[in-house]
C-alpha cells in the first residue's frame, strides 16, 4: 500500500512538473504571446524595454522557464493588473466558493447518477432502461451554460422560486449563521442543481454500463443461486465491484466539473475562480489568468491523486499490485 | 443470454439527424428568407417575437422601416415602428402595390437585438458550427492517431514521454486549456479550429496506443513481423486497419464536445466574433435579454442540443456494437 501510494505521489509531482513546461511553453508559443501584451502602443521604445526587463522577458528562454518554475513553486504568482493585488491572494478568496460550488456538484452528480445508473442496470432492455438512457444521451448534449439560463429562465424569472444569482442576499452580512446558512444555500440550488444534473448524465451512462457487466459474471450467478436477495445482489456484490471504475471516474470528473463551473459561474454571477477567470480575460489580466489556469491544473492532478488514494482503499487488486 | 449485436437503430436516427442539419447547412442561403448579417431595419425589427408578421415601408430616400399594426389611409401611412408610433406621407413610401398591399415578412422563430431573423442566423450559424466541430474533430484524430501509434509501436522511453506529455494535457480542464490561448487572439474561423482541434487529440492518443498494443500482440501481427516488416510499417499497414471502427466513434463523440465548447467560448464572447453568428454568439448575445426575449436565447440551444445528440446517436450506436453486451436491447 505504501509503495504503491509513493509510485502515485512520485508520478503526481512528475506531472505537477510537465503541466507546468506545458503552460509555459504554450503561453510562449501563442500567437499573442506575453510580450506583445507589454508592446503597448503607447508606450515609448524605451518604456517598452523597461517592461520588459521587468518582467523578464529580455531574458534567453530557458532563464525565464527556470524563473517560472522557481516564482510557481514558491508562490510568486505576480500580479494581478485588474485588482492590483497578489494574483495568489485573489485566487485564495474565491477558491472556496469554487470548492463549495464543485463538491456540492459531486454530491448531486452522483447522487443522482448512481439511481440511475443502477435501475438502468437491473433490468436491461427495459421501457426504464431506454428512458433513462435517452434522457442521459439529452442531457450530455445539452451546454452547461444553456441548461443554466434555462434553469434561470424558468425557475428564476418566469417562476420567482430561485434569486437570479449571486451567492448572498443583500443584508446577508447581518443575518444568524442559521439565516446565512440558508439563504446560502437558496442561491446555491440553481448553479450546483445545473452543474450535477449535467455532470450525472456520464456517471448514469458509466454506472449502467459496469453494474450490467459485473452483474453478468459468475460470481453473481452463484450468489443468485445462493438465494441472496436480488437487493443485495446488486447493492453489495455488484457495486462492491463496480466501485473501482466508479472511483477512477470520480478523478475524471474533476477537470469536467471545473470546466462546467467556469460556464456556470459566470451564468449566475457566483463569486468563484471560473467568473475570475473570466473576469481576467475580459480585463486581459494576464498574471491572473495564467494564475488560474495554473491552480485548475494542480487541482486536477491532485484530485487524480486522491482518486488513486480511494482506488487503492476499495480495490485490494490495485494496493497489492 | 447473449444479446445481439445491436446499434442500428441509433446509427440510423443519428444519421439521418445529421443528414437532415448537413443540408440544411449547406443550403442556408437558399433556405434563409433572411440576410444572417444585415437587418431590414433594426429599430422597427428589433426582438419581433416568433411567429411575428410586419410590413416594410421602403421609401423613395433608400429607407426601409419595419411596422406593425399599419393603416394605410389617403395621404399618410400610419404603424408602430419598435415602440414608436410613426407616420409617413404616403407618396414617399415606393413598395405600396396599385392595390395599396404592403409588403410583409415573416419571423418563424423571432428577431434578435439588432433585429436581425433568427431562424436565417440559425441557418447561417449552422454551417460555421458543423465546419468547426468536424474540422477541430478531425484535426484532432490526426493528431492522435499520429501520437498514439508512434507511442505504443515504439515503446520505451518514447512511448513513456509521449504518454507522460498526454497526463499533462489532460490535467487541464479543456475549457481552460482553451481559455488560456484564445484569450491572447482574435479567434476567427481558422483559429478557433487550430486550438480546439490541437486540445483534443489526448484520449485518441491513448485510445490509439491500447488499441496498437493490443493487436500487436496477436497473431497475425507476429506473422507480419517475422516477415520482416518494420514496426512503424506494421502499425499503419496492419494495426490502422483495425482501429478504424473506435477511431470513428470517438471522432464522433468529440464533434458534439468541440461544438459544446466553441458554444461555450463563444458564449463567454472570446470565440467566432459578431457579424458572424455562431449558435453559441448568439446566445451570448440574447442572454442579457433574456427575461423578456427568450426566443433570442432559447432557440439557437435547441439546435446546439439537437446537433450534438445526432452525434451522439451515431457514436452510442457504433459503440453498441462493439460492445453488444451492455447494448441492452
Amino acid at each position: 500500500m505504501i509503495g504503491y501510494l509513493a509510485r502515485r505521489a512520485a508520478t503526481a509531482l512528475a506531472l505537477v512538473f510537465l503541466v507546468l513546461t506545458v503552460l509555459f511553453f504554450l503561453v510562449r508559443l501563442a500567437p499573442g504571446r506575453p510580450a506583445a501584451f507589454y508592446d503597448n502602443q503607447l508606450a515609448t521604445a524605451d518604456e517598452q524595454e523597461n517592461l520588459r526587463r521587468a518582467f523578464g522577458l529580455d531574458q534567453p528562454i530557458p532563464i525565464q522557464y527556470l524563473h517560472w518554475l522557481e516564482s510557481t513553486v514558491t508562490g510568486n504568482w505576480g500580479v494581478s493588473f485588474s485588482k492590483h493585488r497578489p494574483v495568489i491572494h485573489v485566487l485564495a478568496e474565491s477558491l472556496p466558493q469554487t470548492l463549495l460550488l464543485a463538491t456540492t456538484a459531486l454530491f448531486l452528480q452522483y447522487l443522482l447518477g448512481l439511481v440511475l445508473g443502477i435501475t438502468s442496470a437491473r433490468r436491461l432492455g427495459s421501457l426504464g432502461d431506454h428512458l433513462i438512457r435517452l434522457l442521459s444521451l439529452i442531457v450530455y448534449s445539452i451546454p452547461s451554460f444553456w441548461l443554466g439560463l434555462m434553469a434561470l429562465l424558468l425557475l428564476s424569472y418566469r417562476l420567482p422560486f430561485f434569486p437570479g444569482g449571486g451567492m448572498n442576499s443583500v443584508g446577508a452580512a447581518t443575518m444568524s449563521p442559521w439565516g446565512y446558512a440558508l439563504d446560502l444555500a437558496h442561491h446555491l440550488a440553481l448553479p450546483a442543481g445545473v452543474l450535477g444534473i449535467a455532470a450525472a448524465a456520464g456517471v448514469a451512462r458509466h454506472v449502467r454500463n459496469d453494474l450490467a457487466d459485473v452483474l453478468q459474471e459468475d460470481y453473481i450467478r452463484t450468489a443468485r443461486a445462493k438465494g441472496v436477495s436480488e437487493h443485495a445482489v446488486v447493492w453489495v456484490h455488484g457495486l462492491k465491484n463496480a466501485a473501482a471504475s466508479l472511483t477512477q471516474l470520480a478523478g475524471l470528473a474533476l477537470p469536467f466539473l471545473l470546466s462546467g463551473a467556469l460556464v456556470i459561474e459566470v451564468v449566475f454571477s457566483w463569486p468563484g475562480m471560473g467568473r475570475l477567470t473570466f473576469d481576467a480575460i475580459t480585463a486581459r489580466d494576464y498574471p491572473l489568468i495564467l494564475g488560474a489556469t495554473t491552480l485548475t491544473a494542480l487541482l486536477v492532478v491532485g484530485g487524480s491523486f486522491l482518486a488513486d488514494v480511494l482506488l487503492a482503499v476499495v480495490d485490494p487488486r490495485v494496493r497489492d499490485a | 443470454m447473449p444479446r445481439p449485436a445491436s446499434g442500428g437503430g441509433l446509427i440510423g436516427a443519428g444519421a439521418a439527424l445529421l443528414i437532415v442539419m448537413g443540408v440544411a447547412a449547406a443550403a442556408a442561403p437558399l433556405l434563409a428568407p433572411h440576410s444572417p448579417v444585415d437587418p431590414i431595419d433594426s429599430l422597427g425589427g428589433r426582438y419581433l417575437p416568433p411567429g411575428a408578421r410586419a410590413g416594410e415601408l421602403r421609401f423613395d430616400s433608400g429607407r426601409r422601416w419595419l411596422v406593425t399594426e399599419v393603416e394605410i389611409g389617403s395621404s399618410l401611412v400610419t404603424g408602430k415602428r419598435g415602440n414608436q408610433r410613426v407616420e409617413a406621407e404616403r407618396s414617399t413610401v415606393v413598395n405600396l402595390g396599385t392595390d395599396g398591399r404592403l409588403e410583409t415578412h415573416f419571423f418563424l422563430l423571432g428577431t434578435d437585438r439588432l433585429g436581425r431573423d433568427c431562424w436565417s442566423r440559425i441557418l447561417h450559424a449552422g454551417r460555421i458550427s458543423l465546419l468547426v466541430g468536424v474540422a477541430a474533430a478531425a484535426l484532432s484524430a490526426l493528431l492522435g492517431l499520429a501520437v498514439g501509434t508512434v507511442a505504443g509501436a515504439t515503446g520505451g522511453w518514447i512511448d513513456t514521454l509521449l504518454m507522460r506529455i498526454t497526463d499533462a494535457f489532460l490535467a487541464f480542464p479543456r475549457l481552460f486549456l482553451v481559455l488560456a490561448v484564445t484569450a491572447f487572439l482574435d479567434a476567427g474561423v481558422v483559429a478557433v479550429i487550430l486550438v480546439l482541434g490541437s486540445t483534443g487529440w489526448m484520449s485518441v492518443s491513448r485510445l490509439i496506443r491500447a488499441e496498437v498494443l493490443r493487436l500487436s500482440r496477436q497473431d497475425f501481427v507476429a506473422a507480419a513481423r517475422s516477415g520482416g516488416s518494420g514496426e512503424l510499417a506494421i502499425a499503419f499497414r496492419h494495426l490502422m486497419r483495425n482501429a478504424v471502427t473506435p477511431l470513428i466513434t470517438s471522432t464522433a463523440l468529440r464533434v458534439g464536445n468541440v461544438i459544446l465548447i466553441e458554444a461555450s467560448l463563444s458564449y463567454l464572447g472570446l470565440g467566432i466574433k459578431p457579424p458572424t453568428a455562431t449558435w453559441g454568439n448568439m446566445i451570448y448575445d440574447g442572454w442579457t435579454d433574456l427575461s423578456t426575449a427568450w426566443w433570442a436565447s432559447v432557440f439557437p440551444g435547441v439546435a446546439i442540443v439537437t446537433t450534438v445528440i445526432a452525434f451522439n446517436l451515431l457514436a452510442d450506436g457504433l459503440r453498441d456494437r462493439r460492445q453488444p453486451r451492455s447494448a441492452g436491447g
